[in-house]
């Protein structure tokens, strides 16, 4: 099992959900060093909707008889999280490299299991924090890293999104929480990239607006080094009309040379009295001082980018992948500590 | 020798640190409390002292043989109250005069051999246009003269550098163009203000500070390159940056622009009136009477690679 330079990767995908769909199937598609993708997926039109729009080679309706029928070299899998484990630690044990989706497990203990089935059968892994990937965001760290931000003072970040689609969502067993868990790993996984050290918890209030069952708002204070950084995040109403959107995304970011305003698509900084603006990582085609930007298309296929990197670790037999599982360890234990500081899931 | 750099994590400062650690001298830095030193190279000793408070400078001159006073002051930069009117008279006094003042008296406690300080294009008396005099300019040429009208124990050196452009502009003083060139596929004025202007490349000007340690002129001396024309310079920094912007001439725009401008604003369109433009659409930046073009100690390099390492600097730290 194992990369192996003189035939092409066989990967498994378990799980046909949005991200699936979004981000790892149309990665394994077009990746030349792939010969064979297989899926599993439970609900049988969903199967063979999604096995069919990527030309899958065969189908499964369970994860586990993928992983027992198939010889594979890595997996995706894109289930609800209370299910990871079991195919993750499935696929260790076969020496299967694994791609998880976040969160990796409802709770701490799950998460620790499945790093040490990692370790112990020495897999490659990556979990699904997107940020890293997203060109804004990267340019944030790049900022940070070369020294022309300074210190970071404040970080203020606010989250709004429609509420999920699937009923998993609003069971805490199966979810690990309400949209704590649902939201706050990507944001989490930044943050410890921002400022590379485990925060303090300064302040938690969780609620449910509209869910009796897991909480739908949540503002969460925390201190990385004396830095507080306030998180809200909200589910907010379904959209009245398709298309429309009921989603806002913001972080401000405040630091010595000035301040960061960004999200996945636009960042605007302004660093030492110089302003600049930046729509998926591009600057405008026309810019009449702050009056007038025109863009020319711009494109951050950030969710291809995240799954074809893993092949490329994969391919290369590197371990140190953007985010291996220990770090949802990490992610998962600062989680653990936001419940418990709210008064429980 | 060991060279005491006086701003040094300024933009030539930090550029001089650098530069002085490939030659046979040692650089060490004077910081104050809040400078960003983490943007020293780590290797590099640093005292924390303040030019303004004279007491201070007695430990890092005490270790030293020759000084690099970079350090000043340019009013309206600071946040105090005197600094916002961007005017202060009092400001530049204290840091510009007095505290070159400062570090002349204890050069000379201390046997200093050679001083090396920048001044600014425009105190240069070949230059100089009193007519419009703002403080930072008055003051360095008191600056000066502390240097010129008096014997010295050490040797000295006063250089006028012009526009000078190069890598490590962490306060993104030269960003603003670059940043024009890049979000527009076409530059005509006044998105661009056309003249001319001089540009001195960094890697010359350091160079020269080190020439000019090593053997003090006793004098002062006009760091420069050639003279050209602004639009010149965007259009190199257009090939470099995106390859694809147009930078075109607008004959006239300083009659067409303003009355534009005033409809714009009249339409509601625009924050500004034509006038507060009038008198600000052509401009020139550091130029030299013809016979000052390319004055450097050292070996020229030119101002299009200059133009090329800030572009670079400013892309690998994420800038662009």
């Amino acid at each position: 099992m194992g990369s192996q330079s003189d035939r092409g990767l066989s990967v498994g995908v378990i799980g046909a959900g949005g991200v699936a769909e979004l981000a790892h199937l149309p990665a394994y598609t077009n990746h030349p060093k792939i010969d064979d993708i297989v899926l599993a997926e439970i609900d049988s039109e969903r199967r063979s909707q999604v096995g069919d729009e990527f030309g899958v080679a065969r189908t499964y309706s369970d994860g586990m008889e993928l992983l027992e029928a198939e010889d594979l070299d890595l997996v995706s899998v894109c289930t609800p999280p209370h299910t990871h484990e079991r195919f993750f630690v499935a696929a260790a044990d076969r020496g299967i490299h694994v791609y998880c989706e976040k969160p990796v497990s409802p709770d701490l203990e799950g998460a620790k299991r499945m790093a040490r089935s990692a370790k112990d059968s020495n897999i490659i892994t990556q979990v699904g924090y997107t940020r890293p990937y997203v060109k804004n965001y990267k340019r944030v760290l790049q900022l940070l890293e070369n020294d022309v931000l300074g210190e970071i003072h404040r970080l203020k970040t606010i989250r709004i999104r429609p509420p999920a689609n699937k009923s998993w969502y609003f069971d805490s067993n199966a979810a690990g929480g309400g949209i704590v868990a649902d939201q706050l790993p990507h944001m989490l996984d930044f943050y410890l990239r921002l400022f590379n050290t485990e925060p303090s918890i300064v302040d938690t209030d969780l609620r449910h607006l509209n869910s009796g069952d897991v909480e739908d708002y949540a503002e969460v204070t925390l201190s990385f080094d004396d830095v507080k950084v306030t998180t809200t995040v909200k589910w907010g109403h379904r959209p009245s009309t398709p298309g429309s959107k009921t989603r806002h995304h913001d972080n401000i970011l405040m630091a010595e040379s000035g301040h960061l305003r960004y999200n996945m698509e636009r960042l605007v900084g302004t660093l030492h009295g110089n302003r600049f603006e930046l729509k998926r990582g591009s600057s405008p085609m026309v810019k009449l001082l702050s009056l007038l930007q025109l863009w020319g298309g711009t494109r951050d296929d950030f969710q291809v980018r995240r799954v074809t990197d893993f092949v490329n670790h994969v391919s290369d037999g590197n371990h140190n992948t953007i985010a291996p599982i220990g770090r949802a360890v990490k992610v998962t234990k600062i989680i653990e500590s936001i419940y418990e500081h709210g008064g429980g899931r | 020798m060991k060279v005491l750099v006086t701003g040094a994590t300024g933009y030539v400062g930090l550029n001089l640190v650098y530069r002085l650690q490939d030659t046979e001298h040692e650089p060490i830095a004077l910081v104050r409390e809040s400078s960003r030193s983490e943007l020293l190279p780590e290797s590099v000793p640093t005292f924390v002292g303040d030019i303004t408070a004279p007491s201070t400078l007695d430990k890092p001159i005490g270790a030293c043989d020759a000084i690099a006073h970079l350090a000043a002051t340019i009013a309206g930069y600071d946040y105090s109250a005197e600094g916002m009117k961007g005017e202060s008279w009092e400001l530049s006094q204290a840091v510009n005069v007095d505290g070159t003042d400062a570090v002349l008296q204890k050069a000379a406690d201390h046997s200093i051999e050679s001083i090396v300080y920048t001044s600014t294009t425009r105190a240069h008396p070949a230059v100089s246009d009193h007519d419009d005099e703002v403080p930072y300019v008055r003051s360095k040429r008191e600056a000066d003269s502390l240097f010129l009208d008096h014997e010295h124990s050490f040797g000295y050196t006063v250089v006028h550098p012009t526009y000078v452009i190069g890598k490590r502009d962490y306060r993104m003083k030269r960003f603003d163009s670059f940043n024009m060139v890049r979000s527009n596929l076409l530059l005509v004025p006044p998105l661009y203000i056309p003249g001319k202007m001089n540009i001195l490349p960094m890697s010359n000007l350091v160079e020269s500070l080190v020439h000019f340690l090593e053997q003090p002129k006793n004098d002062r001396v006009l760091l420069s390159g050639e003279n050209i024309h602004i639009k010149e310079y965007m259009k190199e920094i257009a090939s470099v940056t995106s390859g694809r912007t147009i930078v075109l001439p607008f004959p006239g725009h300083e009659y067409v622009v303003p009355p534009l401008v005033d409809l714009g604003h009249r339409l509601n369109l625009l924050p500004v009136t034509g006038d507060r433009l009038r008198g600000s659409l052509s401009r020139s930046i550091g130029i030299v009477p013809d016979q000052f073009e390319n004055q450097v100690p050292v070996e020229r390099t030119s101002w299009r690679q200059a133009i090329r390492e800030t572009y670079e600097w400013y892309e690998s730290v994420g800038l662009l």
